[in-house]
């Protein structure tokens, strides 16, 4: 019955609400394979095996009843551990959270997945407080590659990813703040969406950098992440970051006839600094499209730069006085940029400011010209475990800061961007961004959709058997 | 980084009431130079004249 993981979610859902299979099967199923290979990659710092199947069997008793199990029924899923969930301390990848009383209700995200059919099956590891790019935590250990476990699953969001990439769920729930769903979906070679800022509700998540928190999810093909995404929204009065804007569904609208779309192709900042893999990746995402010249912005690695700043003096300001009482229990890598962000002068991040407010004004002058913008997600292909640095262009920086380079400036300004797997033939996958305007998930959804019926697109399973 | 600018680093930081243990200085340090850099960078871009940031930001 494992197989049924091989399955998307869509597929999984059809076949539990008609009864071809049973929710408590997938359920069972998805902690077998959980159990498994898990092992090896270190995906989950928790599961929840009780609760997973009383859910999954209160579904499958719903629907002889002849009851809606709603539109992810039965579909197993998992979520970063900085998500609330009733009865579970939330970790966000920390030690100094282990005492921390257990979360009173689920997050809204999550309770609105519930609420869809969806049945939560475990707590994924992550950077702590989802400050890197690498998922390498002092604490819980790194989260290894599928497709090479000697390798970096990237990060903040890594569980979540490889979690997906491994089959051991269809769905995860992620978090990106500079980078963080579009890292590992990229290195990990699955799909992931992170919407507009203030489109999901982040009431129940563990924050990091207020001005710059997006929730989002992972999926192995876009009708999955469309479904998800589409339970997901809606206002949310316990979140004042989130959008009063009304649902606007994106499922029903992927199998419409195909539109019109103007591509560009970002060029620049974007280019300068690929590395061969991610270079070809975008030019053949982008030729296919019909993209032409290279889309050059001004004030990328500014943008970048702010980013930088103010991830560091914001996440510095939440953990300032348990940075002061308890240096010790941090992970060292959060410790250290926690303290240099300490003390980073105000002059700076006001004209961060400022200058996220004219790069986004680039952004929305080069969209009168697109109607999407194509760019690498990641630099390179997953790099080693401990591996220090990377090339940029011809240059050697240190890795972990720096694989977030292409996604960084994009998240300053909040855009809506779908990371896609790009069909390659070499051993390591790599993600291309497919960015829209403010608020057009659907666009940039139904352009990767077309991507993926075309073949160009997609998930391919891990060669290596890992359980 | 240089004992000078680890010094550097944490006289700022026990000015302004955060001090820093000694075993942690050299990595602090590091990033905290890798700060600057980036900071540098937002602070030479030259920004066309406009009131100041809206409190909110909309995307």
């Amino acid at each position: 019955m494992s197989d049924l993981l091989d399955l998307d979610a869509t597929s999984i859902a059809q076949a539990v609400r008609q009864r071809r299979t049973s929710a408590a099967a997938v359920a069972r199923a998805a902690l077998d394979r959980i159990q498994a290979s898990d092992p090896a990659l270190n995906c989950f710092t928790a599961t929840f095996p009780e609760r997973a199947l009383d859910v999954a069997g209160a579904i499958d008793r719903a629907i002889e009843d002849g009851l809606d199990p709603g539109p992810l029924a039965g579909v197993p899923f998992a979520v970063k551990n900085l998500f609330d969930v009733t009865g579970v301390t939330t970790l966000a990848g920390s030690k100094i959270r282990v005492g921390a009383p257990p979360a009173a209700r689920d997050a809204t995200v999550v309770a609105r997945l519930r609420a869809a059919g969806a049945v939560l099956v475990g707590a994924n590891n992550m950077d702590e407080f989802a400050y890197g790019f690498t998922t390498e935590n002092e604490h819980y250990g790194a989260s290894r590659n599928p497709h090479d476990p000697a390798r970096s699953a990237g990060g903040s969001s890594g569980g979540s990813a490889a979690a997906v990439a491994a089959r051991m769920v269809p769905l995860s729930l992620g978090t990106d703040t500079n980078g963080s769903i579009r890292v590992p979906a990229s290195l990990c070679g699955i799909f992931g969406l992170k919407p507009t800022l203030g489109r999901l509700s982040r009431d129940g998540v563990y924050p990091f950098v207020a001005e710059l928190d997006h929730v989002g999810l992972f999926a192995r093909s876009i009708r999955d992440l469309a479904a998800a995404y589409d339970a997901m929204q809606g206002p949310d009065p316990a979140d004042r970051a989130c959008a009063g804007r009304a649902t606007e569904p994106v499922l029903a609208e992927l199998d419409r006839p195909n539109e019109a779309f103007r591509a560009g192709l970002l060029g620049g900042w974007f280019r300068d600094n690929a590395g061969p893999e991610a270079r070809e990746a975008a030019d053949h995402v982008a030729s296919l499209l019909g993209a032409g010249e290279p889309v050059v912005l001004a004030g990328v690695a500014e943008a970048r730069a702010a980013a930088f700043c103010l991830t560091a003096a914001s996440g510095a300001a939440f953990h300032l006085e348990t940075l002061r009482a308890r240096p010790a229990e941090y992970d060292s890598a959060t410790r250290d940029r926690f303290f240099a962000g300490a003390l980073l002068p105000h002059s700076v991040i006001r004209r961060v400011a400022s200058l996220r407010e004219w790069f986004r004004d680039q952004l929305r002058e080069a969209f009168r010209s697109y109607d999407i913008l194509i760019g690498p997600a990641t630099p390179c292909p997953a790099p080693l475990l401990g591996q220090a640095t990377l090339m940029l262009g011809d240059r050697e920086v240190p890795l972990r800061p720096n694989l977030g380079v292409f996604t960084q400036p994009l998240s300053f300004i909040g855009l809506p961007i779908v990371t896609v797997p790009v069909l390659s033939g070499r051993a390591l996958p790599i993600g291309v961004q497919i960015i829209a305007p403010a608020w057009h998930e659907a666009t940039a959804l139904k352009v990767a959709g077309r991507l993926e019926r075309q073949g160009v697109v997609g998930y391919l399973p891990p060669r290596r058997q890992l359980s | 980084m240089t004992n000078s600018e680890n010094l550097a680093v944490d006289g700022i930081a026990a000015r302004i009431g955060i001090p820093i243990p000694q075993d942690y200085l050299p990595g602090v340090s590091l990033n905290f130079a890798r700060l600057l850099d980036q900071a540098a960078l937002v602070l030479a871009l030259k920004l066309p004249a406009a009131p100041d940031p809206a409190p909110e930001f909309e995307p």
